[in-house]
């Protein structure tokens, strides 16, 4: 399949961390040995150019329609845009983007596994932050292969800033359904209180309560696929 | 020399010689509070010196008088360090005397030296209190077994020095009047003095001075003499609070079913105690029909936006209409609310900040929201303090909209905007306590919460609230964290509101005393009057490993025969003006007495 890339079988000892600032995330968060791959994994975040595709493709239309691509203009993204990742997505509007191509999001564990790699990197290109290698601050997304030089070791890229990515989790954990986002984006919330934004490591993610698709969708939440592959 | 001070309640005798001394005396005909021995009254200590009174020398005295006041005044001279001092005993004719004292230092400024104040007079007050008589410290009127205080103070009101006779009768209470809380600011260092709360800390007092060549204020006690013990100065120092406050938004016939409400809820929309995930929108119907159980919600605060504000630039105004349904879906929760006679807040969060963000559209918001959603009032979050502006701007939407902050009001103005706020507290034992503002202003309704406790934490909790006779905020998911009350909690507080309910003239009225004296050690009391009936609530909390049985309290202040147990299974007989019986360990009690029948 067109960039994505083989991310091979690996059993790794799978460690998350996170802020909250009140309230508990109900997961194992590690440290545990964990086996994700082997998948492919798509070397970018999904593109307005792509999303705009699959509702050609697919026709497909949430069923609430809040917020949905609210970035777009009459049905479509801005010119210069359509390399940008894809935003004000749900969670179930990127599922369905990639069960539509045979894909699926990547689990909380797997994502960490395309960016850190087997040997845990703590930043997709190595150990310590990089200013010049991610897209942390201001409000614009730039495209998804502006920072080529801030891949992974497998070569997959934009994984830390521009946009959050969403993970496939689902968790319901009798009280709340949420979900994880990995990887930071350029949004900085000013105040103590707000969400965090920015770049962020590998083995972080943000707890993200679930609740009606106007919600769910944000400026600032895009995705990636990984599919299947046969061992 | 010596010179008497003296009023209706209150007599001092100032002595001079071989240096300044002080003796407190109550006024001939009263019952007495007696010292024999006259104390001196202030020393001076620096890294180089200790500067007694007898190191000054007295310049000259002099007495003034008007209509309403006399003043003795005395000014002396310490020539060794070259600092003036003039003290004051100004004397209202009524009731008080303050004593001001006032220095300066006349050497240039590069030459002065610090100087710690002392006042062994105040020192030594501890003594006048006659055996079995009691000691209320400032910043701890009554102490819990760790010896820390059981009041949450409040930083605008400040409580006095109180001692007073066994009978909470014949006694005197200190003031230390200071409009400033700021401890290295100001001369004056009353601040320094309303935050003793031990009698070694009364003992070894010694306050740090800033002085200039210009005479100011750098201590002032106010002296008054009691004849009502705790009761009289607990209710002097909400008089003396009171009346600089602006009442007229509590007055307001619209604003006032807040102060009937009771049980809040506060209902955070990311769980499935408030929110349908199925059909995607918020169940208030459910959510009131659970909270029968507690004997029903009579406010819910709907809350969606932290935390999840931030992961975009979406403003807290976007959260709203970005709620399930927009904000008709706002409206519609409202009216089911309305439907069930529940009332609902909105919150409002001051540090979202966003870069477009203006007091001007912030008030557009406010008002908006309220004419749009019929909603009756907003949760001001993290705040204690609000600007003038909110008021009107929901006046000119929804005058019956309530303004409820986070945390009480810091300043009086806010006090007076601000008609309600919770009473909120993180300690995990935390009884027994009693919230001081609760006490000062029984009409500014304070839901008791503490969001963290958790299993048996809640039933502490309950007796917290029983205690005091306030409401209840239910927070049972905190942010995701879901905390619920046990079916034996629930019934508690449903048992509760149903008594809160029948007795609300009782813990809305102005005259509650908190701690009110008690004859037992580890047994705490509070008094909420009922002027109009001639009745009052007592309750009491044992804070014992073992049953304190006998004579708990004196019943005082009006003639009473019938003694009513309306909360826990006490057994209490009013004998005489004794209140006797038992009160289990670690159990709240609550009984009424009157005069009348029940």
């Amino acid at each position: 399949m067109k960039n994505m890339i083989l991310i091979p079988r690996t059993t790794y000892i799978y460690r998350v961390r996170h802020r909250i600032m009140e309230g508990d995330c109900q997961y194992d968060h590690g440290p545990r040995p964990v086996t994700a791959g082997p998948f492919l994994a798509g070397r970018y975040p999904v593109t307005n150019a792509q999303y705009y595709q699959f509702i050609q493709e697919s026709s497909y239309i949430p069923e609430d329609s809040s917020n949905y691509l609210l970035h777009w203009e009459d049905g479509k993204y801005l010119p210069g845009e359509e390399n940008h990742p894809v935003v004000y997505v749900s969670q179930k509007d990127a599922a369905a983007y990639a069960a539509f191509y045979g894909c699926r999001l990547p689990l909380d564990y797997e994502w960490q596994l395309i960016a850190a790699g087997s040997r845990k990197n703590p930043y997709p290109w190595g150990n310590s932050f990089k200013a010049s290698l991610c897209n942390f601050e201001g409000e614009k997304t730039t495209p998804v292969n502006a920072y080529p030089d801030g891949a992974s070791v497998y070569g997959c890229e934009d994984l830390c800033g521009n946009t959050w990515e969403w993970t496939g989790d689902l968790i319901d954990d009798g009280m709340h359904l949420f979900t994880f986002l990995r990887g930071g984006c350029c949004y900085k919330a000013p105040h103590f209180w707000h969400a965090e934004g920015g770049a962020h490591p590998n083995d972080y993610h943000l707890k993200f309560p679930l609740l009606n698709e106007g919600l769910n969708r944000n400026k600032t939440i895009g995705f990636r696929c990984i599919r299947e592959v046969s061992s | 020399m010596k010179y008497q001070i003296k009023n209706s309640k209150t007599s001092l005798e100032l002595v001079l010689e071989n240096g300044i001394f002080l003796r407190y005396a109550s006024p001939p005909g009263r019952h007495p509070v007696l010292c024999e021995k006259d104390t001196e009254l202030f020393s001076l200590s620096s890294t180089a010196q200790i500067l007694s009174s007898d190191r000054f020398d007295i310049i000259g005295v002099h007495t003034d008088q008007d209509e309403t006041e006399e003043l003795l005044t005395v000014e002396a001279y310490c020539f060794d360090a070259r600092l003036r001092l003039r003290l004051c005993f100004l004397n209202n004719l009524v009731d008080t005397i303050y004593i001001i004292f006032q220095m300066a230092d006349d050497n240039a400024p590069d030459m002065r030296d610090n100087y710690y104040f002392h006042s062994p007079f105040l020192a030594s007050l501890t003594q006048y209190a006659p055996q079995g008589g009691k000691i209320y410290y400032p910043a701890n009127p009554a102490a819990k077994k760790d010896g820390t205080s059981a009041m949450q103070l409040h930083p605008l009101i400040h409580l006095p020095l109180v001692v007073t006779d066994e009978d909470d009768g014949a006694g005197f209470a200190v003031s230390f009047p200071t409009l400033s809380s700021l401890e290295v600011a100001v001369q004056n260092r009353n601040v320094d003095l309303w935050k003793i709360s031990s009698k070694e800390e009364l003992q070894n007092h010694s306050s740090l001075l800033r002085l200039t060549d210009c005479l100011s204020d750098i201590a002032e006690f106010q002296f008054c003499g009691l004849e009502r013990g705790w009761r009289e100065a607990f209710a002097r120092v909400r008089h003396n609070f009171c009346r600089e406050l602006d009442m007229r938004e509590y007055e307001r016939p619209e604003l006032k079913w807040f102060s009937d409400t009771f049980l809040h809820h506060f209902t955070f929309l990311y769980s499935k105690e408030a929110y349908d995930y199925e059909n995607g929108r918020p169940d208030i119907g459910r959510l009131l029909k659970d909270g029968e159980e507690f004997g029903g919600y009579d406010t819910l605060t709907l809350w969606h936006q932290y935390p999840r504000l931030g992961v975009d630039s979406r403003s807290q105004w976007d959260f709203f209409r970005d709620f399930p349904g927009s904000i008709p879906g706002i409206a519609d929760a409202v009216r089911t609310a309305h439907e069930h006679d529940v009332k609902v807040l909105l919150p409002y969060k001051p540090w979202d900040i966003g870069t477009s963000q203006s007091m001007d559209s912030v008030l557009k918001e406010i008002t908006s929201l309220l004419k749009d959603t019929d909603a009756d009032g907003f949760f001001l979050d993290t705040m204690d303090q609000a600007p003038g502006k909110f008021r009107r701007a929901a006046d000119a939407a929804k005058p019956e909209a309530v303004f409820c902050s986070e945390l009480h009001p810091a300043d009086k103005d806010s006090l007076s905007l601000l008609t309600a706020s919770w009473d909120q507290f993180w300690n995990m034992p935390c009884m027994p306590e009693a919230d001081l503002l609760r006490f000062i202003l029984p009409s500014h309704t304070a839901p008791q919460i503490s969001r963290w406790q958790n299993g048996s934490d809640k039933d502490t909790l309950i007796n917290r609230a029983v205690f005091s006779g306030t409401g209840l905020v239910i927070w049972q998911d905190v942010f995701g964290s879901w905390l619920p009350y046990s079916a034996a909690q629930k019934e508690k507080i449903r048992r509760y509101k149903t008594l809160w309910t029948r007795h609300k003239s009782f813990f809305t009225d102005a005259d509650a005393v908190p701690f009110y004296p008690v004859k037992k050690n580890n047994l705490y009391c509070n008094r909420f009057m009922d002027q109009l009936n001639k009745a009052c609530i007592y309750t009491f909390y044992n804070d014992s490993d073992t049953d304190l049985s006998g004579i708990l309290a004196i019943h005082r202040d009006f003639q009473a025969h019938i003694c009513e147990c309306l909360w826990g299974a006490p057994h209490i007989r009013l004998e005489g003006r004794e209140l006797t019986g038992t009160v289990p360990a670690g159990e709240v009690i609550m009984i009424k007495v009157s005069g009348n029948t029940p």
